[in-house]
């Protein structure tokens, strides 16, 4: 309760303070207060172009985030769980993480072409890294007790992964499907600036060419909106189905 | 019979060894109680029975089958409960989880699991989640879903080091008290003279390492009440605590 009404408050005074900017000092031109794009909101969510765009960013970071997070948990659990396989792809995986994926753009789009495919890819590849390295350091450091315990219960290989890695390596698993989210939505514009006939990184960037300001500040709400909408799913499917592998996480060890 | 033969343990190919030549025989249900000093390669021995670690040379072996893996015959009950309870099963599941791997029904499981529960008084906690549970709590809760597999030999790594005096009091009875109901061998690694003779049928100490050996075993058969007040106890203390010093320096 204490907690929403100070994240309002906020809210509120940010907004409070944009408009009294964009109205009374700045040229509105180039800040327009939240009025201004609020009825610019409404124009553009009539007609229904907003949602065309959001749409077609929404599918891409869905497909994308889902391709991605499937191969960085099993490529995680790969790495964390076979030695072999953690020197194997440790150095690649820190050669991997330190290239920008918006340096990749050109590449995906000659490989892939300017349609869906290339912008999935992008997407998957980010949250695939994300997600492994850290799956892979949820594995790593479960305590070697737990393992132990499991490995009294009888348990090895399989049984013994299913039954105690897994689980034990949950709130790593879980922190990278986390960020996931999060580098999804932030690389998707990215990736829509540079070849897109739609989406709201391509909007943004019409906007830019028609200097249509009030059309940019649109665009980035509704990114920041989709960024909190699906973190907040994200934490409504952990807490309510997967809150048990992320107690000590959330209430300390 | 759980016995070590000529057991010998080093960490690294050239390193210093840090068991020497182990000899232990430790008879079925006795209390049998390792005692030595700081790093000496008590847990080592235990990690050894447990099968978490190999014998460089020499034998481990349980009923005269060499222990080559952990297996739900020999259960540990790790020192720090925290890290080895399941954090994501309630306290019901933590029990229950041995005989779910082992593909046992429910009908069969859930008689088992309230025997334990109600044997190390946790009945009144089972939907908690060990993060909800006390030191004292956890350290029954892991008791108990060691119990319910039912192991021949219980492995104890200095399990109550870190409760409160008189948690750690009770939690002694209630370990003699399942002992004696269960029948289980139990291998109990501990730094306390008092703990040792309090709940042990035999006593082990150890000399100091690096190349530790078993320095002298004795029975304990002392009377009960079983503490400072008793005179065999006191007499037993002084004897123990004398080989202890000789082992440790004037430290
Ligand atoms: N995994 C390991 N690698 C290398 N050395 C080890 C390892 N485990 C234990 N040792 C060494 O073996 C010796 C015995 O260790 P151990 O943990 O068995 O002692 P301990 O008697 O249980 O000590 P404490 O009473 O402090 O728990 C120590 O010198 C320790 O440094
Ligand atoms: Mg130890």
């Amino acid at each position: 309760m204490r907690t929403a009404a100070i994240r309002a408050t906020s809210l509120l005074l940010l907004l409070a303070l944009w408009e009294t900017a964009g109205r009374f000092w700045l040229d509105p031109l180039l800040l327009p207060p939240p009025s201004d794009v609020a009825t610019r909101f409404r124009e553009l969510s009539g007609t229904g172009e907003l949602w065309t765009h959001v749409a077609a960013s929404l599918g891409r970071v869905i497909v994308g985030y889902a391709v991605g997070s499937a191969i960085g948990i099993v490529l995680g659990c790969v790495i964390g769980a076979v030695p072999v396989m953690r020197d194997f792809f440790s150095l690649p995986i820190r050669f991997f993480r330190s290239v920008n994926p918006l340096a990749l753009v050109p590449l995906m789009i000659l490989w892939f072409g300017v349609g869906e495919l290339s912008k999935v890819i992008l997407i998957a590849y980010l949250v695939a890294i994300v997600v492994l390295y850290n799956t892979a350091l949820g594995i790593e450091t479960i305590p070697a007790d737990r393992v132990r315990a499991g490995r009294c219960f009888g348990l090895k290989g399989i049984g013994l992964f299913v039954r105690v890695i897994v689980p034990a390596a949950a709130p790593g698993i879980l922190t990278g499907l986390r960020l996931g989210v999060g580098f999804a939505v932030l690389v998707v514009i990215g990736a829509e600036m540079i070849g897109a006939s739609e989406g709201v990184g391509y909007f943004i960037l019409l906007g830019r060419q028609y200097v249509a300001i009030d059309d940019i500040f649109v665009g980035l709400l509704s990114l920041g909106a989709m960024g909190v909408l699906l973190n907040q799913v994200f934490l409504l499917v952990r807490d309510r189905l997967l809150r048990r592998y992320v107690r000590t996480t959330l209430y300390g060890s | 019979m759980l016995r070590l033969s000529a057991a010998s343990k080093r960490f690294h190919d050239d390193g210093p060894w840090v068991l020497k030549d182990i000899e232990l025989a430790i008879p079925e249900h006795s209390f049998f109680c390792l005692l030595g000093p700081s790093g000496c390669g008590k847990s080592t021995i235990l990690n050894m029975i447990a099968g978490f670690e190999a014998a460089n040379s020499g034998t481990v072996a349980h009923r005269d089958r060499p222990i080559i893996a952990p297996g739900p015959d020999r259960f540990v009950i790790f020192q720090e409960a925290g890290a080895a309870l399941f954090s994501w099963l309630d306290v019901r599941q933590n029990i229950e989880f041995g005989m779910k791997a082992q593909g046992r029904r429910r009908a069969e499981r859930d008689p088992v699991v309230d025997r334990y529960l109600s044997m190390v008084g946790l009945a009144d906690h089972v939907g908690k989640f060990p993060d909800e549970l006390s030191g004292g709590m956890k350290q029954r809760l892991q008791l108990a879903r060691a119990l319910a597999l039912e192991p021949q030999v219980l492995l104890m790594d200095e399990p109550f080091g870190a409760l409160d005096a008189i948690t750690r009091r009770r939690l002694q009875r209630a370990v003699r008290d399942i002992w004696r109901e269960t029948g289980s061998t139990v291998i109990f690694v501990t730094h306390d003279i008092e703990e040792a003779i309090f709940l042990g049928t035999h006593i082990a100490v150890m000399t100091a390492g690096p190349e530790a050996t078993i320095k002298s075993q004795m029975p304990c058969r002392v009377s009960e009440p079983r503490d400072p007040s008793n005179p065999e106890f006191g007499s037993l203390y002084k004897s123990i605590e004398e080989l202890m010093r000789e082992e440790m320096g004037d430290e």
